[in-house]
């Protein structure tokens, strides 16, 4: 398991970083210093730098890696990344012909991948190769699946392109990185395979926004391999048996899913009146103001040991004519359908929208809150959506007001006690 | 003691097992070892409360059924063909689960009012039959080297009894004629010891949903059931070995020093290395569905046809729930990639590998059926689940064809994460591609 290194000061460098540089101005002697944990540098010539065997050994991997160079780029410029063995050996991540990223392997061209949004003046680029084992491989021929990311980290665009080929071939052989018409800024080479979500995280402007609660982080530790080197994917946490407790309540958690993951195929208008003599609409349990819609119900066995579960409804809410209208939304959890013999329990989440998002508008996610589960004697839940016009009386205009129902998620929810267990 | 051992967990439902069954459980229950235990003892642990959700058919927003509501009964003299035919069953839907998991089978739960109407084609003309509805689950079976299937098991949903056997149209009236059906288990056949071996372990399925008659369905849920385990060694070695891949050669001397000997089985299962083997193999193929889409529409579904796909005839990308969206948004309806309880660190520790905790992506699979039709030669599905992350399968056939692409989905980190929208795009070159599915689960 890959691991960020505490002591370095490169915030880049994992447990499966094998060489890492950067240097804003793009000097190759700055770009020669490997701040990985390895610290074991290239060496910088003439708009290039290399590395020699036995130090260059560690490149010399077929699957999983991933090799990620920061450039300037224009629309002309040309050059090699990064290269390792030659002949049938030959390995080299290139643009060779201009606009176009390029992957040799064995010394034939595996892959390429035109960049987007290149101009006159030099860009920033994040581009990378990235390989692992095919998981569908057929035979020796698509062994390995890669491939060719290009983030433009200026535009924001992304290109990639997705290929198969053959396990690397070679041995001991010097890398070279360069030489490149435009301007590297940063090099790195890992030696798993990267998501694109996590290498513009790194190397890019990619800003996610943070999630609005935290979950404790529990370490899935790995078993020791015969075949474990370091930066493998392994490393054994305590007694096996310990951590094997761990991964089997781990393995129970990984099948949740989610309740209800739904766009619905058929959004029809609400009006005030719509619920009103409608078989399919009925007012919700101990309620005289909201309707549930029997069109939108979703019904789940409950993963043993989720009480509760985070909701998000997607609604268009507008008006025809006049000030927007306050729509009651809720989602009810039901233990059964209503109606039917047995006790009813329920439970039920909300909130109350004011907008207009005009007839041709989006909508949004709506609700956003955890409801607690209520769940029957065969341990499922029937989940509803229903919805209530001005459910306070604030509004004269409650007649114009439309509204669709357009997606639901219920997503089930945990509370994780010290240790993950 | 014969040289063939078992080690079975087996419960409810099924038939009996050849003893002796080292780790039997209380029948009726879901799985509920101490883990520990558990792994220590039976390293081929499998999931102790799996119940994903594999698939839905449902009316999906429509507030009404494709089936006829009411009306006069359907005369002799009547030349039209008002009401669905009796006799033919047809194609609801096609749900294709790459892998369950491992111990569990399909069960099903259908929401349903009564049956409406029906005709039978008698010489040139329909004519009354009743109010009908039946459901039938298709179910074939693949796993190793063995598959099995199909398999039918045919439900009869009980017919309406209101007048004209008519759909309930008063306040409420649908809710209050809500009916719950189960189906039966839908498993394999489990007769030999090889069967059981295989099929316990990353059993791949194809449930085909047919409908005859009126039948009036709400929704229909498929969903796995922890139900079976099974394990089976002999004196040339393991049978199966839940999540164990077949390319763990070396496991045979690490840290077992000599040859199982086929009398006593000293150390059987090869110990900690195994177990802890075994154990990563699940954690890269154990997950949750992260969205499974069948694309049944009650509101624009003809009475006596296999379900209607989504055709899309854009040459360039549009959303395939709604044509009008032609880029990513996540502020946009979509399915939710909750995985966030997947845990899987080594690609998505939100600290240590993705710095900030700002994202999270997990390993994942997405399997397709489509087929393009008139001229075109090439079509591109692409399930999204982030600005950077989507997975494309490139479809080139004319008739209905399977699909599976892997790769990365962006993925919730915490339950409430506002990202992890799924949208499912497609384009053509010409004419148009149609899509029966798109299911996409975690793992490889």
């Amino acid at each position: 398991m890959p691991i960020r290194t505490q002591d370095v000061a490169e915030p880049r460098s994992k447990q499966s970083t094998l060489f890492l540089s950067a240097s804003a101005g793009g000097v190759w002697t700055e770009l020669d210093d490997d701040d990985s944990q390895r610290f074991d540098d290239a060496t910088s010539g003439a708009g290039i730098m290399t590395m020699t065997s036995p130090s260059s050994d560690r490149l010399n991997i077929s699957h999983p890696r991933a090799i990620t160079c920061r450039a300037d780029v224009n629309s002309t410029d040309t050059g090699v990344f990064f290269t390792h063995g030659a002949g049938g050996n030959l390995l080299t991540f290139e643009i060779n012909t201009a606009g176009t990223l390029r992957a040799v392997q064995n010394g034939g061209t595996v892959g390429s991948v035109a960049i987007p949004g290149l101009a006159g003046a030099r860009t920033s680029y994040v581009l990378s190769w990235v390989s692992r084992a095919n998981p569908l491989t057929t035979g020796a021929s698509d062994a390995v699946q890669s491939w060719l990311l290009v983030l433009d980290d200026v535009g924001g665009e992304v290109a990639r392109a997705e290929f198969f080929h053959a396990v690397k071939t070679g041995g001991r052989a010097t890398a070279t990185w360069g030489p490149f018409v435009g301007t590297v800024t940063g090099f790195s080479h890992e030696s798993r395979a990267q998501s694109l979500t996590e290498i513009a995280i790194d190397w890019g402007v990619a800003s996610p926004v943070a999630p609005t609660s935290d979950c404790e982080v529990v370490l899935p530790p790995m078993p020791v391999d015969v075949s474990s080197t370091l930066g493998d994917e392994n490393e054994l946490y305590g007694p096996a048996p310990a951590w094997a407790a761990l991964h089997a309540d781990h393995a129970r958690r990984r099948t949740w899913s989610p309740l209800a993951n739904v766009v619905y195929r058929t959004r029809p208008e609400i009006e005030e009146n719509t619920a009103a003599s409608n078989g399919w609409y009925r007012l919700a349990p101990g309620d005289d103001a909201y309707y549930m819609g029997l069109a939108w119900i979703a019904m789940a066995p409950v993963p043993p040991g989720c009480t509760h579960a985070y909701v998000r409804l997607h609604v268009q809410s507008w008006v025809t004519s006049g000030a927007a209208v306050p729509i009651g939304l809720r989602l009810y959890s039901l233990s059964q359908p209503p109606d039917q013999p047995a006790e009813l329990a329920w439970s039920q989440i909300g909130e109350v929208v004011t907008r207009d998002d005009t007839a041709s508008g989006d909508g949004q996610w709506d609700i956003e809150a955890v409801v607690r589960l209520s769940i029957g004697t065969d341990g499922w839940t029937y989940l509803c959506p229903a919805y209530a016009f001005d459910p306070l009386g604030a509004s004269a205009n409650d007649a114009n007001a439309i509204i669709t129902i357009n997606a639901l998620h219920v997503v089930p929810c945990y509370s994780e006690t010290a240790g993950g267990a | 003691m014969t040289d063939v051992q078992h080690k079975i967990v087996s419960l409810f439902g099924l038939n009996p097992i050849d003893p002796p069954a080292i780790a039997g459980l209380r029948p009726n229950s879901i799985m509920n070892h101490a883990s520990q235990r558990a792994v220590g003892a039976a390293q081929d642990a499998v999931c102790g409360g799996s119940r994903r959700v594999l698939g839905t058919i449902d009316v999906s927003g429509s507030a009404g059924f494709h089936v006829p509501a009411s009306g006069a009964p359907v005369s002799q003299a009547d030349p039209l063909h008002s009401f669905p035919d009796r006799e033919g069953w047809r194609t609801a839907g096609l749900i294709r689960i790459p892998r369950l998991t491992p111990g569990c089978f399909l069960q099903a739960r259908i929401l349903h009012v009564g049956s409406g109407q029906t005709q039978i084609l008698d010489g040139a003309n329909w004519e009354p039959a009743g109010s009908f509805g039946a459901i039938r689950f298709t179910t074939s079976w693949a796993s190793g080297s063995d598959s099995d299937g199909p398999t039918d098991i045919d439900l009869e949903l009980p017919p309406s009894l209101l007048a004209d056997a008519a759909a309930p149209a008063d306040d409420a009236g649908v809710w209050i004629a809500l009916e719950v059906t189960d189906a039966p288990t839908l498993r394999p056949d489990l007769s030999t010891d090889a069967l059981m071996a295989d099929f316990t372990d990353e059993l791949e399925v194809v449930v085909e949903v047919q409908y005859r008659g009126s039948p009036r369905v709400v929704a229909l849920a498929l969903y796995e059931e922890p139900l079976f385990a099974a394990f089976e060694h002999d004196d040339v070695g393991p049978h199966a070995i839940n999540g164990q891949s077949t390319y763990e050669t070396n496991q045979t001397t690490v840290p077992q020093e000599t040859a199982a000997d086929g009398a006593t089985y000293g150390e059987e299962r090869f110990g900690t290395h195994r177990m802890l083997s075994v154990a990563q193999r699940q954690q890269e193929v154990i997950g949750p569905v992260v969205m499974s889409l069948q694309v049944w529409n009650e509101s624009l579904q003809d009475d006596n046809l296999d379900v209607e796909p989504v055709i899309i005839g854009s040459t360039s990308l549009v959303n395939i729930l709604d044509t009008s969206q032609t880029s990513y948004d996540r502020d946009l309806p979509g399915f939710v990639c909750a995985a966030a309880h997947a845990q899987v660190h080594y690609l998505s520790e939100p600290v240590l590998v993705i710095p900030g905790g700002v994202a999270s992506v997990v390993p994942g699979r997405v399997r397709v059926e489509a087929r393009l039709r008139g001229a075109a030669t090439a079509a591109t599905i692409r399930v999204q689940s982030g600005d950077y992350e989507w997975i494309d399968i490139e479809v080139t056939s004319s008739s209905w064809t399977v699909l599976d692409a892997t790769g990365y989905f962006e993925t919730q980190v915490t339950p409430d994460h506002a990202w992890a929208i799924v949208q499912v795009f497609s384009l053509v070159d010409r004419d148009t591609v149609e899509i029966r599915s798109v299911v996409s689960t975690f793992g490889e």
